[in-house]
C-alpha cells in the first residue's frame, strides 16, 4: 500500500538532492571564479546563496509538517531526521562556495602568485565525496555511504600540502601574503566541504540501517 | 531484567480455531509493556489469557504456561480469584458498577478482602489518589460513578483495580473511548503507577504505545513477531513485518 505520505517523503528527498546540486555548483563555480579571478562569476555564486538558504528553510518546514501531521515511525522518521541534518550540511557546503566567491572579490586588482593547481584538485576531491554521498542517499545504499569516509582523509592531506606551500611563498616574499592567506582560507573551506560530505554519508547510513556511526576524530 | 509474569509457548484455541500459536514473552517488573498489532492479531486474547479470563468461555482451550510468581497460573491448584486479585484488569469502555457511588465502586474489592470500615475508607482515598482522580471526586464520593465524564470514569475504574493492590495491571485499550486530554492523563498515570505496578497495555494506537510504554510487542496473526525496547522497535525495528505495520505500509 502506497500512502500519499510516502509520496511526500519521496518528494522531500528529491528536494534534498536538488539542494545538493545547488550547493555543489556554488563550490564548483566558486573555485572556477577564484582560479580565474573572475569577479562577475564570483558575484553570480554569491547571489545563488539565497536560493540555497530558501531550499534549507523550505525543506525543514516540509519535514516538520510531515512529522507533525503523520507521526512517522521507523524508516520514515529516520529518513526525515536524516534530511533535516543533511540540509544543514548542504547549507554549509553552499556557504563555503559563497565564501570562496567572496575570497575572489577580496583579490580584486591583484594577480595570482602562481598558477592555482592544488585548490582545483581539492575541489574535485571534495565534490567527488559529495557526489558519492548524495548518490548513496538517493539510492538508499549504506554500503556506498561507508566508502565515503576514508576518502575524506585525502582532502585533509591536500589541505596540509596547500598550507605548507603557502607558508614558503609568504616567507620568500611578504607581498604574497594577501593572496596566500586567501589560498589557505579557500583550501580550508574545501577541506570542510569534504568533512560535511562525510557527515552526509554518515546520516545516510543511519537513515538506511538505523546505525549511528561512532564519531571518530574529535 | 526482573520478570514478573511470562507466557511460555502459550496457545489459545476457540473451538477448532487456534488464535494464539505459541507465545513466549517475558514481562519485566515495574515497566509498561505495550502489545500492538492489527485487529484480530490475538493481542486481546493474549491479555485475557494472563488473568484466566478465558475460563469463562466454554469453547476456549489453553495450552502452554503463564508463569507468575514462579507458578503456572493454569495449574489445577491455583485459585483464580487470587490470581485475578493480583492481576487486575481495566477494559476498553469505562465500566463502573452502574448502581454504585464512586466510593462504593472503589470500596467493593477491599470489602471483599475483608478490610475493616476505616481501612476500606483509607484504601479508597489512597486508590483514588493514585489514579489521580481524588481531587475531582473527593467532594462527591456519594454520587453515582456514572455521573462522571468518560475519562473520569476510566480513572475511577483504574482506582477500583488498584484498590485490591494488584502486582500486575492489564489494560485493554483503556483510552480508545476517551478524548486526547483524558488519554494524556491516563498515559501520565501509567508512568506514575509503574513504581508499584507492572502494566501491560493493549492498544490500537501506535503513538500511544510509543509514548507510554517501555517495551513493545508486535503481534500478527496469532504470532509474536517482534518484542523489545519501545524506542528500538519504533525507530529501528528488526523485522520487516513490524516495519511495514508501524510505517503504514501494511496490507
Amino acid at each position: 500500500m502506497e500512502r500519499s505520505f510516502h509520496k511526500d517523503i519521496d518528494e522531500l528527498t528529491a528536494r534534498v538532492e536538488q539542494m545538493a546540486q545547488l550547493s555543489r555548483s556554488s563550490v564548483d563555480e566558486g573555485v572556477n571564479a577564484f582560479a580565474a579571478l573572475d569577479l562577475n562569476a564570483a558575484r553570480r555564486v554569491i547571489a545563488r546563496n539565497m536560493e540555497i538558504n530558501r531550499a534549507d528553510v523550505d525543506i525543514e518546514a516540509r519535514a516538520l509538517d510531515l512529522i507533525a501531521l503523520h507521526q512517522p515511525m521507523a524508516k520514515d522518521i529516520r529518513t526525515l531526521g536524516a534530511c533535516l541534518k543533511i540540509i544543514t550540511y548542504l547549507d554549509r557546503i553552499g556557504r563555503y562556495g559563497y565564501d570562496i566567491a567572496k575570497a575572489t572579490l577580496a583579490l580584486e586588482g591583484k594577480a595570482h602568485v602562481k598558477k592555482i593547481v592544488g585548490i582545483p584538485v581539492m575541489r574535485d576531491k571534495a565534490l567527488g565525496l559529495l557526489d558519492e554521498s548524495i548518490a548513496a542517499f538517493r539510492e538508499r545504499d549504506a554500503t556506498k555511504a561507508r566508502l565515503v569516509q576514508p576518502a575524506d582523509d585525502e582532502v585533509d592531506a591536500l589541505y596540509d600540502q596547500v598550507f605548507r606551500e603557502c607558508l614558503t611563498y609568504m616567507i620568500e616574499e611578504p607581498r604574497n601574503i594577501t593572496q596566500c592567506t586567501q589560498y589557505i582560507l579557500v583550501a580550508r573551506h574545501l577541506e570542510r566541504v569534504g568533512d560535511n560530505a562525510g557527515k552526509i554519508a554518515e546520516k545516510t547510513i543511519y537513515m538506511v540501517t538505523g546505525e549511528r556511526r561512532p564519531t571518530t576524530d574529535p | 531484567m526482573n520478570t514478573i509474569i511470562e507466557s511460555r509457548d502459550l496457545k489459545v484455541r476457540f473451538g477448532s480455531k487456534e488464535v494464539l500459536h505459541g507465545i513466549t514473552l517475558a514481562v519485566p517488573a515495574n515497566e509498561v509493556t505495550a502489545v500492538i498489532g492489527p485487529s484480530g492479531c490475538g493481542k486481546s486474547t493474549f491479555l485475557r489469557a494472563l488473568n484466566l479470563m478465558h475460563d469463562l468461555t466454554p469453547t476456549a482451550r489453553i495450552e502452554g504456561k503463564v508463569v507468575f510468581g514462579g507458578k503456572d497460573i493454569y495449574a489445577p491448584d491455583v485459585d483464580p480469584v487470587d490470581i485475578r486479585r493480583r492481576i487486575g484488569m481495566v477494559f476498553q469502555k469505562p465500566n463502573p458498577f452502574p448502581t454504585m457511588s464512586i466510593f462504593e465502586n472503589v470500596a467493593f474489592g477491599p470489602r471483599l478482602l475483608g478490610l475493616s470500615r476505616s481501612d476500606v475508607r483509607e484504601r479508597v482515598e489512597e486508590s483514588l489518589k493514585r489514579a489521580v482522580i481524588w481531587d475531582e471526586t473527593k467532594d462527591r464520593l456519594k454520587s453515582p460513578a456514572t455521573d462522571l465524564s468518560g475519562g473520569q470514569q476510566q480513572r475511577v475504574c483504574i482506582a477500583r483495580a488498584l484498590a485490591v493492590k494488584p502486582d500486575v495491571l492489564l489494560l485493554d485499550e483503556p483510552t480508545s473511548a476517551l478524548d486526547p486530554i483524558a488519554t494524556a492523563k491516563i498515559e501520565d498515570l501509567l508512568d506514575e503507577l509503574k513504581k508499584d505496578v507492572t502494566m501491560i497495555i493493549v492498544t490500537h494506537n501506535m503513538q500511544q504505545a510509543a509514548r507510554a510504554s517501555d517495551n513493545t510487542a508486535y503481534f500478527l496473526n496469532g504470532d509474536l513477531v517482534e518484542y523489545g525496547p519501545t524506542q528500538k522497535l519504533f525507530e529501528n525495528p528488526k523485522d520487516e513485518r513490524t516495519e511495514a505495520y508501524i510505517t503504514g505500509r501494511f496490507g
